[in-house]
């Protein structure tokens, strides 16, 4: 091993150094020396001590208190990064909701799909839609609640999402799974209509 | 947009609950979806990045024990290791729409948190370099009586020990050895290259060595 030894070598009273016998265990050629010699049996050790030592480090019994996620996740809220909204079909009073609640909420919903993992969700309302109301149909009719809202234009949103899909799973019935889903809970929830969903499988895991 | 009631993700509207049973009702489920908890890195960190704060909270569950317990070795002061995981995530979460390779986030997390270290060591002892005699002032962990009946004579030893690396070796030292950080990030993180790792990894072990052996 051709170290740089320009910092102070540990002597031994043997005039061999603690770098060398620590060169030998590592390499497991502990040479005639350094079984018998009293010095290097010394550092020899000290080398063991070590190593047992920092075996019982790499599972560091000690914890950080108990208090401490709850104190960083309070640091955290306080700096939220507002969200934009949607508008909500509330009739007169006007309500939000914000685009990131309902990312969450699709997430959510795209998770309960066996093998997927929904990452990055985009949600972003489209133009009312002033010709043929009903044209958003083709994008879940597996749910049944897409016209949940009743007559009229339920306000329509474009969803883009990237998932992680279980290793093995047949692709097409899980987008169409998390599709319906999508449509759902956007429908059954939140009172709009999902009428384009994007969905793009960007990683593979398992377990 | 800033109507009162506009929801924020985070808050009221995402605790589980309220997802739990509306889409129960909305649609069919074939399965409770599984917490953040079981979720892999990259999916939490894109997740955290466009403002999840129950993945960002996975996160910080994930990996604040393992940051704690390198910045407590480092500093030997249990205020200051929270002090400095605190400081970590808070930049973390900040950060989040800038760290763009998800897989590195445990790295990103390392590097803020040696770097951090590091600085707060200068800050304390701004002349010595190698200073046996005189150990880092700290309220000692192991002084806990607590804390010293769950920690092994062997964990003591070590840990007197480590105050005679200068703080970049021990950085170095416990990046290798009780983090199993690779020599290239470690290269990265103390700004220099694999080969003088391995090197100051070396000198390292034999100097904790010699401070763990029986002449001591």
């Amino acid at each position: 091993m051709a170290l740089d030894r320009t910092a102070p070598a540990h002597e031994l009273p043997c005039g061999r150094h603690v770098e060398d016998v620590l060169d030998e265990l590592d390499h497991g050629t502990v040479s005639g020396h350094t079984r018998s010699c009293a010095h290097c049996t010394t550092a020899r050790h000290g080398i063991e001590a070590l190593n047992e030592a920092t075996r019982i480090l790499l599972d560091d019994p000690v914890e950080p208190e108990p208090g401490l996620v709850d104190r960083i996740m309070s640091a955290v809220r306080v700096e939220i990064r507002h969200s934009e909204g949607l508008t909500l079909p509330t009739g007169a009073d006007h309500a939000d909701i914000s685009i990131r609640a309902v990312a969450s909420l699709l997430r959510f919903a795209a998770d309960t799909v066996p093998g997927a993992r929904a990452r990055h969700c985009r949600v972003e309302p489209l133009p009312d839609p002033e010709t043929d109301p009903g044209a958003g149909a083709g994008a879940g009719a597996g749910a049944g609640a897409g016209a949940g809202a009743g007559a009229g234009a339920v306000p329509a949103v474009r969803i883009d999402m990237t998932l992680t899909v279980r290793y093995g799973t047949p692709l097409e019935p899980l987008l169409e799974q998390v599709r319906a889903q999508l449509v759902a809970a956007m429908a059954g929830h939140i009172g709009l209509e999902a009428r384009t969903v994007n969905l793009d499988v960007v990683d593979l895991w398992d377990e | 947009m800033d109507g009162l009631s506009t929801v924020q993700a985070g808050e009221a509207f995402w605790s589980g609950e309220v997802g739990r049973c509306g889409l129960a009702r909305a649609g069919a489920v074939h399965a409770t979806p599984i917490p953040s908890a079981g979720l892999d890195d990259a999916t939490l960190v894109v997740r955290a990045r466009e403002g999840d704060l129950a993945a960002f909270e996975a996160l910080l569950r994930r990996y604040q024990k393992r940051i704690y317990q390198l910045a407590l070795r480092m500093t030997s002061n249990r205020a200051d290791a929270e002090d400095v995981v605190q400081e970590v995530f808070v930049t973390a979460w900040r950060r989040m729409p800038e760290i763009q390779r998800e897989a590195a986030f445990s790295g990103w997390l390392y590097t803020t948190a040696t770097n951090r270290c590091l600085t707060l060591l200068r800050g304390r002892r701004p002349v010595s370099e190698l200073d046996d005699a005189n150990p880092p002032v700290a309220d000692d962990p192991m002084e806990d009586p607590e804390s010293a009946a769950q920690t092994s004579a062997q964990l003591e030893a070590l840990t007197r020990a480590l105050r005679v690396l200068t703080d970049e070796q021990r950085a170095v030292w416990l990046l290798r050895e009780a983090h199993g950080r690779s020599y290239d990030e470690i290269a990265h993180i103390i700004d220099t290259t694999p080969d003088a790792v391995r090197g100051r990894l070396f000198r390292a072990r034999a100097q904790l060595a010699e401070a763990m052996s029986p002449w001591h």
